[in-house]
């Protein structure tokens, strides 16, 4: 299933984190080096491609990887910052 | 609730029975505040007492910006805003908090650039210190406990910030406490007591209240948690802390990009910790040796 990330929050870097202001939903998410990298990658790749790129990125193993990128989708899909492509 | 379906324009009359007439004023209290002159004119002399204690009135010869006017009558407390929108309040508690939320809402309307932050202000050796927290969590007894440490009053309730110089105004208004702080930090002769809070007027600090803006150089998201043995500073990250001062900005939405850069930009000039406060004096010292340590 593709990835893609909601375009109608506003999201700014600071110091390698992402802030993202969810003004629907009166929150804002602070997200780690890597959930930052997650997010960026949510461009309609899926969960296996980013697993890829992250595992090549931060030059870890793709099992590592897979299960970061799943817990952290789930997370965002959780705090419904995804766009439904269903 | 029988408050709520008083006829508005027997509010309304009530009021501008007041405005018309200054025989009925008992009187006006002036002060300044973001470069503002707010004016409340009081009806009668319990009103007269609650706002002269809340706010510290200072002469004034220019024009006025919001002028409220504010009574008593047998049940009930009304504050006009200077629209003519008449609230009524069923307590003296009430009453300062609607009155104290229109000057607010004014505030940010006159002054949109300024960011606007809920928490307490005070000043160390020349550098502002933002207490921020949820309702309940101790800014106020903190501050006011910090009073006794060497710190300078500037606000409260409310941290006007502005963006250009990143100082932060004073709000000459008094310390609101939801209950008697802890020794040895006793109340002053003079305190206001209502309904439901404590207020200490400006005039009654312990130590020198700021009158200028001061630049903004540390943030504490403030905790408390009763079981603690001992206070917990540590420092955390800019992004958390922009993150943490964006969820207690009143008027970020007035911004450009809905205020999060705005957010940002404060963090970043500034030393950013979460504190979860213990025993006052503890606590107090544990602050400053952070602060004396961050200045040298």
């Amino acid at each position: 299933m593709s990835l893609e990330k909601r375009r109608d929050v506003i999201c700014s870097e600071v110091d390698g984190e992402t802030l993202i202001l969810d003004a629907h939903g009166s929150k804002i998410h602070h997200l780690n080096a890597t959930a930052s990298y997650v997010w960026t990658e949510c461009d309609g790749k899926s969960s296996t491609e980013i697993a890829e790129t992250l595992a090549n990125h931060f030059n870890i193993d793709i099992n590592t990887a897979n299960n970061d990128v799943e817990r952290i989708v789930s997370q965002f899909k959780d705090l419904d910052l995804f766009v439904d492509t269903e | 609730m029988m408050l709520s379906a008083l006829c508005p324009s027997l509010k309304i009359s009530i009021c501008s029975l007041i405005r018309n007439d200054s025989s009925i004023l008992s009187r006006q209290i002036c002060f300044s505040f973001i470069g503002l002159t707010f004016e409340i004119d009081c009806g009668d002399t319990v009103t007269e007492s609650l706002v002269s204690k809340n706010f510290d009135a200072t002469e004034i010869g220019r024009a006025r910006n919001a002028k409220y006017i504010v009574c008593k009558t047998d049940e009930y407390f009304l504050v006009e805003s200077p629209y003519g929108n008449v609230q009524t309040a069923a307590t003296d508690a009430e009453f300062l908090y609607a009155l104290e939320k229109a000057i607010t809402l004014e505030a940010q309307r006159q002054r949109p650039t300024l960011y606007f932050i809920h928490g307490a202000v005070l000043e160390f050796e020349g550098k502002a210190i933002l207490l921020i927290g949820a309702p309940g969590a101790g800014k106020s007894t903190l501050a006011w406990a910090l009073l006794h440490h060497g710190f300078q009053y500037l606000s409260d309730e409310l941290a006007p910030i502005d963006l250009s110089t990143l100082t932060v105004y004073p709000y000459p208004h008094a310390i609101c406490l939801k209950k008697k702080p802890p020794a040895p930090y006793a109340l002053p002769e003079g305190v206001l007591y209502t309904s439901g809070t404590i207020h200490i007027p400006v005039k009654q600090m312990p130590s020198a209240t700021c009158t200028a803006p001061q630049p903004v150089r540390s943030l504490f998201f403030v905790t408390y948690d009763p079981s603690a043995m001992e206070p917990s500073i540590l420092p955390i990250g800019r992004p958390e802390g922009a993150a943490r001062l964006y969820s207690n900005t009143l008027n970020a939405l007035a911004h450009a990009g809905a205020g999060l850069g705005q957010a940002i930009s404060i963090a970043k000039a500034c030393r950013c910790f979460t504190l979860r406060s213990a025993s006052a004096p503890a606590t107090c010292l544990a602050l400053k040796d952070v602060l004396t340590r961050a200045h040298n």
